[in-house]
């Protein structure tokens, strides 16, 4: 027997584990597809390391097993918890957003970092997951049997705006643009109406070249579109560009020498001499795909395939809307993650500065994936409870 | 009530679109991996290849600047350093004892370049480079700079122009180099001015441009680049300047160099590119009169002298006193710098296009003046009693018992001042302003090459306005003598007398000759540039260069000391009253500056001529005596250079009545 969200909210705590109810399949595949993941990322970094002369894979490794404790931990623990501190969650985030913003750590004319304590991290990597929880406790009470619209949709939208504005005043366009597209997978997994969304994406592509006019954009990031734009063409403005502002070419140039089967590890030209500038954290893909080659890179993208799939897999057996929505959500922060990122090393996107979930070097950036990770387990794990 | 399986079917559409859209993106990602990668792979791998792109430029050499005779007057030559990387010396005393015995440096050098080794090899600025030693003796004598020889027999170098023997000390030095760790050869560009000061204002000097004027130069001009400062040099800066020229090549991931044309575009589509070399200009200067006017001055503290040519506006010579060493120091060397010029005489100020007081020179302009409007003519006689009253003050003639009762080839001739005073009274100071400015272009830029300055025709509305002093009728009076507010260069004056004499043509003097002339030689082919034609009817003409033949060759002239007999010159003297003070001047030099400035204007011959020449000594005293003299000996200087071609007006210049002589108006 169940009930409805809310009715036997003490059982939530300590419901035990019946064996009808064990982790299901999807649950195994998408544990060894991660754990398959970060051990590739190690050592693609490990040899990224070395290409730089430096030691950071060591780092990483603590990263990693933070994330991975943490992980577990988000992923064993009861999401009624998280469902109660959801607000304080959401709130706390915008709350050190505007912080940041005001008292963070200028690094490259961008206010992203914080330090609390002698720990410097992200703000905007902490509201990614606050703006899932909140998202799904707003659809889990306010569920509509019909599909949502503009009108409906009109606070879930607010929640999004919010975070997602205020990130792009720090600025970091690719964390802002990541939040947005989590804000719209949860919704559209909750089932907009067609015309709705057309609107909205209408809106949207309507409002960009505005920005671009009123400098709403900044100009380094105008000029990331144009030397994107002048990469994409054989034009002689592209040719200007040859001597210098070259990273985004030289990362493609970098993936390109990988050809079929890589040069194999720590082989990689553009890696080794340090052409590529952040080749260990947002190039991180750039280096892997030179030594491992397209062979390697396929192998990679069908992992975080696997992953992706097992994971939505996973969400659907949670037994509450919210749980579902938080898993899906989840999966969606690092799937967008993924997407913008590749398609950034890849020349498919101008640079917007985002990490690759699980091979880049980073604290926050390692612990917040793993952390997105965990809570899309959590509803594999707690599918029983009743 | 939703059951748990209600819940896992209403979102079974949501994973089934959700499932599509992941694979579709990650299948998007993987194809574009295919492109790149398996496709494009082969062509990418060689782009990886390249590090970046390399642009070295290559200087072009700055044109080369000669006088009308081909003399050299600027051009580049090649000067090698001696440098040194402190950091990497193993052994600064036997590295620096090495070139000691080589030659190369002295027993004081050699110790002082030890001392700096020492002193930064173990600071901060170890690692940067240090001139050991400038301008190492090479290809050029380091006394001329002309062009040596290697003597094989002994060994040495000799130079072409003066005989000294040198030792070659870049080539030495490059032997040994292996030997020297941390020292190196570097090589650049030094521009040569042969003629020293002799035609320093003129030529102009260049330096190095800075950093602002790279940034606002938009590419043109990079760090290091010379560019002009003053004179020609600056006037014609672009076109001697030249274009710099660019190799360019890519330099590999493993720092190799790699030919553009081996790899893929945009690549292959690099290309290198030869320095073309500034332009050469050749001056209408004549080296040997500069240096007739530079022997003629030196008697004097300070003063110019401008030789220009009636018929085509050519200056022939424009010469400042004293004037400036432009050799950069580097190339001075030991041969004796043109140093300890008092800076109180201004070295630096090109005074043959500074404007002064001219005092009577002026006075042609009044002669025309009256003489078109009808207030004098030949038959006009004015008594002089060596003063005139006029309202109450008193105006007196420079000699102070009077000239008599005289007409106005005579009143120029003994530069009666009474007589002009009396014109200025009937003609007014805006009448003699518009003869001076509209006529004779006093006052005007004259539109030489080099900058100029502009000199000061006063008139009635000038005065009141801007501080200046109201304006009084007795002003024309002073004016009309050169005095007062006049102002004129050397230059506009020469221009000014070239019309009388040249059928009234005002011309723009000019100091380069087309491009693409060689050397003329003595030929005066070149095309004048007419700025106006003045409407001077012979008659006005015939007078006034009566009255300046007479200055010089009738013993009532004021300058008839300076006369030369046979091939007579004539002119108008010029003594202008000009008292200053100026800070820091000793009790000599005040003394001086309250001297009056002496001027002579000369044409030559006094029949058909062919210069003009202008004399102005700064605070020299009395023109007949100080300035005519300078004059003749230029003019003379002159006549030795063209004795063929006045061969036969030798021989009866006396002949033809001085006031036939007026060439007709074109």
């Amino acid at each position: 027997m169940s009930r409805p969200w809310g009715g036997g909210a003490s059982r939530w705590w300590t419901g035990p584990q019946t064996a009808a109810r064990r982790p299901s399949t999807a649950v195994f595949v998408a544990l060894v597809a991660l754990l398959v993941l970060v051990v590739v990322g190690l050592m693609n970094l490990r040899n990224a390391a070395l290409y730089a002369s430096e030691s950071f894979h060591q780092t990483q490794v603590l990263w990693v097993v933070i994330g991975l404790v943490l992980a577990a931990a988000v992923a064993l623990m009861d999401l009624r918890l998280f469902e109660r501190l959801t607000p304080f969650f959401y709130w706390g985030g915008v709350v050190l957003l505007v912080a940041v913003l005001l008292f963070g750590r200028e690094v490259n004319n961008a206010r992203r970092w914080m330090a609390i304590g002698g720990v410097a991290f992200q703000p905007s990597e902490f509201i990614k997951p606050a703006l899932v929880l909140m998202l799904a406790r707003f659809f889990h009470a306010e569920r509509s049997p019909e599909r949502y619209t503009l009108r409906t949709l009109m606070r879930p939208m607010g929640l999004v705006a919010l975070p997602a504005g205020l990130i792009l005043i720090e600025p970091d366009l690719g964390t802002a643009l990541v939040v947005i597209a989590v804000g719209f997978s949860v919704m559209f997994f909750e089932g907009i109406r067609l015309r709705s969304f057309l609107i909205l994406l209408g809106t949207i592509l309507l409002l960009l070249p505005i920005a671009w006019r009123l400098d709403l954009i900044q100009p380094y990031q105008k000029e990331r579109v144009r030397v994107w734009l002048a990469m994409s063409t054989t034009q002689p403005e592209g040719r200007k560009k040859l001597d210098k502002g070259m990273q985004p070419e030289q990362a493609l140039w970098a993936v390109g020498s990988g050809r079929v089967t890589g040069k194999g590890g720590l082989k990689g030209v553009q890696s080794r001499l340090k052409v590529l500038p952040e080749m260990h954290t947002d190039f991180i893909l750039a280096t892997f795909a030179e030594e491992r080659g397209f062979v390697g890179c396929v192998f990679l993208f069908v992992l975080y395939g696997v992953l992706f799939a097992s994971l939505l897999m996973v969400a659907v057996q949670a037994r509450e809307r919210f749980g579902v929505l938080v898993s899906v959500g989840a999966v969606a922060i690092v799937f967008w993650q993924l997407v913008f990122n590749a398609g950034m090393v890849l020349g498919l996107f101008p640079v917007v500065g985002l990490t690759m979930p699980f091979l880049s070097y980073g604290g926050s950036a390692t612990i917040s994936s793993l952390f997105a990770v965990g809570l899309a387990l959590n509803a594999g794990l707690h599918r029983g409870q009743v | 009530m939703t059951s748990l399986s209600g819940e896992r079917i209403e979102y079974r559409t949501q994973v089934l679109w959700s499932l599509i859209i992941v694979f579709v993106v990650l299948a998007i990602l993987i194809g574009r991996l295919f492109m790149l990668q398996v496709v494009r792979g082969e062509q990418l791998e060689t782009l990886a290849r390249v590090s970046h792109v390399v642009r070295e430029p290559i200087p072009a050499a700055r044109g080369t600047i000669r006088d009308r005779n081909g003399e050299i007057l600027a051009v580049d030559v090649e000067v090698s350093d001696l440098m040194v990387v402190p950091r990497y010396v193993k052994d600064a005393r036997g590295e620096v004892g090495l070139l000691r015995d080589l030659g190369v440096l002295d027993a004081a050098q050699a110790e002082d370049l030890i001392r700096r080794i020492e002193e930064t090899g173990a600071g901060p600025k170890g690692f940067q480079w240090l001139l050991a030693r400038p301008n190492l003796v090479g290809a050029l004598c380091p006394y001329d700079q002309e062009r040596m020889t290697f003597d094989p027999s002994r060994g040495r170098l000799v130079c072409t122009a003066c005989g000294r023997e040198f030792q070659d000390q870049r080539a030495v030095v490059q032997s040994r180099l292996h030997e020297l760790p941390g020292f190196s050869l570097r090589t650049r560009t030094a521009r040569h001015y042969p003629a020293r000061d002799l035609a320093a204002h003129v030529v102009g000097i260049v330096n190095e441009v800075g950093a602002g004027e790279v940034r606002r130069s938009e590419g043109r001009l990079k760090p290091g680049d010379l560019v002009g400062r003053s004179g020609i040099e600056r006037a014609l800066d672009d076109a001697l300047r030249g274009r710099p020229g660019e190799n360019v090549f890519v330099r590999g991931a493993g720092g190799e160099r790699l030919d553009p044309k081996g790899l893929p575009p945009p690549f292959n589509e690099l290309e290198s590119f030869p320095p073309r070399r500034g332009q050469d200009v050749t001056l209408s200067l004549d080296l040997s009169l500069q240096k007739a006017a530079r022997d003629a001055l030196s008697r004097h503290r300070s003063g110019a002298v401008v030789v220009m040519d009636v018929d085509s506006g050519e200056v022939l010579a424009l010469y400042s006193h004293p004037a400036f060493d432009p050799e950069p120091a580097v190339l001075r060397g030991n041969s004796g710098s043109v140093t300890g010029v008092d800076a109180i005489l201004s070295p630096l100020v090109n005074k043959a296009v500074t404007p002064y007081p001219p005092g009577s020179v002026f006075k042609m302009v009044t002669a025309v003046a009256a003489l078109m409007e009808g207030q004098a003519d030949a038959k006009t006689r004015i008594e002089c009693r060596g003063v005139l009253e006029y309202k109450k003050r008193l105006f007196r003639c420079h000699q102070r018992s009077g000239h008599g009762e005289i007409g106005i080839v005579e009143a120029i001739a003994a530069s009666c001042d009474v007589f002009f005073y009396t014109l200025a009274d009937a003609l007014g100071l805006d009448t003699l302003a518009h003869y001076a400015r509209d006529y004779f272009g006093l006052g005007e830029f004259t539109g030489i090459e080099i900058p100029e300055r502009r000199g000061v025709i006063p008139t009635a509305r000038w005065y009141g306005r801007l501080g200046r002093p109201p304006y009084q009728p007795g002003f024309a009076l002073n004016v009309s003598v050169g005095q007062g507010d006049v102002r004129v260069t050397p230059l506009a004056l020469a221009r000014a007398y070239a019309a009388l004499v040249n059928g009234g043509r005002l011309l723009r003097p000019r100091l380069v000759r087309p491009v693409g002339d060689a050397p003329a030689g003595t030929e005066r082919t070149v095309a004048p540039e007419v700025t106006r034609v003045l409407d001077l009817p012979p008659a006005v003409v015939r007078l006034v260069m009566a009255g300046l033949h007479d200055a010089v060759n009738t013993e009532e002239g004021t300058a008839y000391p300076a006369r030369i007999k046979g091939l007579r010159f004539a002119g108008k003297t010029g003594t202008a009253q000009a008292p200053e003070t100026r800070p820091g001047a000793d009790e000599k030099t005040a003394a001086w500056l309250k001297e009056d400035h002496a001027w002579f204007v000369a044409y030559a011959p006094s029949r058909r001529p062919r210069v003009v020449v202008v004399v102005f000594v700064e605070h020299g005293g009395f023109g007949g005596q100080v300035a005519a003299p300078v004059a003749r000996q230029v003019i003379e200087a002159y006549y030795a250079e063209h004795a063929d071609e006045f061969a036969d007006l030798w021989e009866d210049f006396d002949a033809e009545p001085i006031l036939d002589i007026v060439p007709e108006v074109p």
